[in-house]
């Protein structure tokens, strides 16, 4: 039997986590009926996966993303290395954040939906957080940008249809807005928001859901074997990159600055290792450059590495992010070959983007 | 990985690297079918392999291969490559002799003294079925007398200056040989060869070896363990 591709999207929630899924012939995700609890160790994605029907060995998803509440660098790790234990791939594993899954489901919808602003109200106990993304074209770029603000006044437990409506006013009142997500179980309980509901859908398209965070993501995942179409999107939001970093090097004797990490990009998965041969430099300068245009150079001195002769070092750099405005550059000597070991030298340069720049 | 003289070329840049520094030993033979497969296998360098095998058919110059592995590596300037390109056209024109001097100062430069002087021998041996001239096989001598002084063997670098002396009338020369004797704490050869100088020529000459010796860094009480490391290692190169 022929082995299928799978994607998967996987909306690690608070408290429930869902699944959606794509596979070779489909054309939208579909996403399993049953809500599994959130574990507090990732054993229960197994459980989750296997859920998926026709799936019938793990290492058969080739691509997964894993929506995380929260996207910090040990919740990645450990939801990555979940899935390593289960036989899924490395180059298969993605995680990304709410924020992200939202842009992606909106992209993934027909265009109508997106021509003009999309606005996001996402409604659960933890409270209600409106998310507006808009589109720009800056010459060949294309950038979505996501902004979101937390709403205070809308109680779960009993919410105001007039406050709602309210809020709803102030943030959508006179703009152009093609379609409105309402996300999450504070819309599903008994018909609270008839009046903001009717404001609405006045000339907007309005969808409620429970599962566009987890379709959004088997989106992203299936793309990335298929078609790769978001990749033309620069991606402004949450937990994606304000700002390239780059080095600045020799190229066939010409200067060029080589991009290690892009602005736009997730900051768990910017992450670059190059070699590079230092020819008569004291330092490396590596350049920052924000959305909104402003650059910052910073210096690695390379004073800690032994004085040899020209250009008979090759360093090895690479660059990781522990959160979206940190990045760590490492250099370490690797020698030259036989000619010259490496000794046991590395130094490290911080890389800070400041998002108020 | 290719092992070429015991040395390990894991990348494009070493394989650069080792090329512009010995191009004037290796010929075309070095750029072997096994290079070619290196070079596509190991570093996915498939469209440098398939340049080599052409040249290769074409019975290019071995400079050719050089130039064709060193403009892709990036690894030396174009200025750089021209010296190389120059160097290499110059030598091509140089007689037998002159080109295997070359080879053998080159040893010089690479710390390879044991090495050198039997390169030196070699040309010597050749006296008289290549034929130089007297100037010419001075240099010869004189060059092994460096060779054999940097190895602290001080009485063959003396015979080898003073052969040098009979057949090339070069100031260089005596000045060597006085470098010899202070070196090696001959006293009353030392101002014998002296006596030869001016005054002022001497003082200049102290000042200068003085500067090289503080470099050098031979202390008292190292001496005799500096010289024995370098007589063991003469005898591990002629073993």
């Amino acid at each position: 039997m022929q082995e299928k591709n799978w994607s998967v999207g996987v909306d690690i929630g608070v408290r429930v986590t869902q699944i959606s899924y794509m596979t070779d012939g489909m054309k939208e995700p579909e996403t399993l009926e049953e809500l599994f609890p959130t574990g507090e160790d990732e054993g229960f994605l197994k459980e989750c996966l296997l859920a998926i029907p026709g799936l019938e060995n793990l290492s058969e998803i080739k691509s997964i993303q894993l929506v995380l509440p929260e996207l910090t660098l040990e919740k990645a790790e450990k939801a990555g290395q979940a899935c390593l234990d289960m036989g899924i791939p490395r180059e298969a594993v993605h995680v990304q954040g709410v924020a992200e899954a939202s842009i992606y489901f909106a992209l993934s919808q027909e265009k109508s939906l997106w021509n003009n602003d999309v606005v996001f109200f996402d409604f659960s106990r933890e409270g209600m957080i409106y998310r507006n993304l808009h589109i720009e074209k800056y010459g060949n770029t294309t950038a979505v940008i996501l902004t979101e603000k937390k709403l205070s006044g809308i109680d779960y437990e009993n919410p105001s249809d007039e406050e709602f409506l309210r809020l709803s006013r102030e943030y959508m009142d006179r703009r152009l807005i093609s379609a409105v997500y309402l996300i999450g179980e504070g819309f599903y309980k008994e018909e609270w928001a008839t009046e903001s509901l009717r404001f609405l859908c006045s000339r907007r398209r309005v969808f409620k859901g429970l599962n566009l965070y987890t379709k959004g993501a088997a989106y992203a995942a299936y793309d990335r074997i298929h078609m790769n179409a978001y990749e033309q999107f620069l991606f402004v939001c949450e937990n994606r990159l304000w700002a390239s970093v780059g080095i600045r090097i020799l190229y066939k004797e010409q200067a060029r600055l080589l991009y290690l990490a892009k602005a736009g990009m997730n900051w768990y998965e910017a992450r670059a290792l190059i070699e590079a041969i230092p020819d008569e430099v004291t330092e490396l300068s590596f350049v920052v450059q924000t959305l909104n245009g402003r650059e910052t150079e910073e210096k690695l001195s390379l004073e800690a590495f032994p004085a040899r002769g020209r250009r008979m070092t090759r360093l090895e750099i690479s660059l990781v992010f522990v959160s979206e405005e940190h990045g760590i550059v490492t250099v370490r000597d690797l020698g030259f070959g036989s000619f010259i070991p490496a000794e046991d030298i590395s130094v490290q340069k911080d890389i800070w983007i400041d998002k108020g720049q | 990985m290719i092992a070429e003289n015991k040395i390990e070329i894991w990348s494009l840049e070493e394989l650069c690297y080792y090329l512009y520094e010995n191009a004037y030993r290796i010929t075309e033979d070095f750029f072997s079918q096994e290079l070619a497969e290196y070079l596509r296998e190991e570093l996915d360098l498939g469209t440098v392999a398939d340049k080599l095998m052409a040249l290769k058919k074409n019975e290019a110059d071995f400079l050719e291969y050089i130039l064709a592995v060193c403009q892709v590596a990036n690894y030396y300037g174009q200025e750089e490559l021209l010296r190389l390109v120059q160097g290499l056209q110059a030598f091509a024109v140089l007689s037998r002799p002159e080109r295997l001097k070359q080879l053998a100062d080159s040893r010089i430069k690479e710390h390879l003294y044991a090495q050198a002087v039997r390169e030196y021998e070699a040309i010597l041996a050749l006296k008289y079925k290549e034929g130089y001239d007297r100037s010419f096989e001075g240099k010869i001598y004189h060059n092994m007398g460096i060779a054999y002084a940097k190895m602290l063997l001080y009485r063959e670098a003396e015979e080898c200056f003073k052969h040098a002396q009979e057949l090339l009338e070069e100031p260089e020369i005596r000045k060597n040989l006085l470098l010899l004797y202070y070196l090696a704490g001959n006293t009353r050869q030392y101002e014998d060869t002296a006596a030869l100088f001016s005054e002022e020529e001497r003082q200049e000459l102290l000042e200068e070896w003085e500067a090289v010796r503080k470099t050098a860094k031979v202390e008292n009480g190292r001496n005799e363990a500096v010289i024995e490391k370098w007589k063991q290692e003469y005898r591990a190169e002629m073993s």
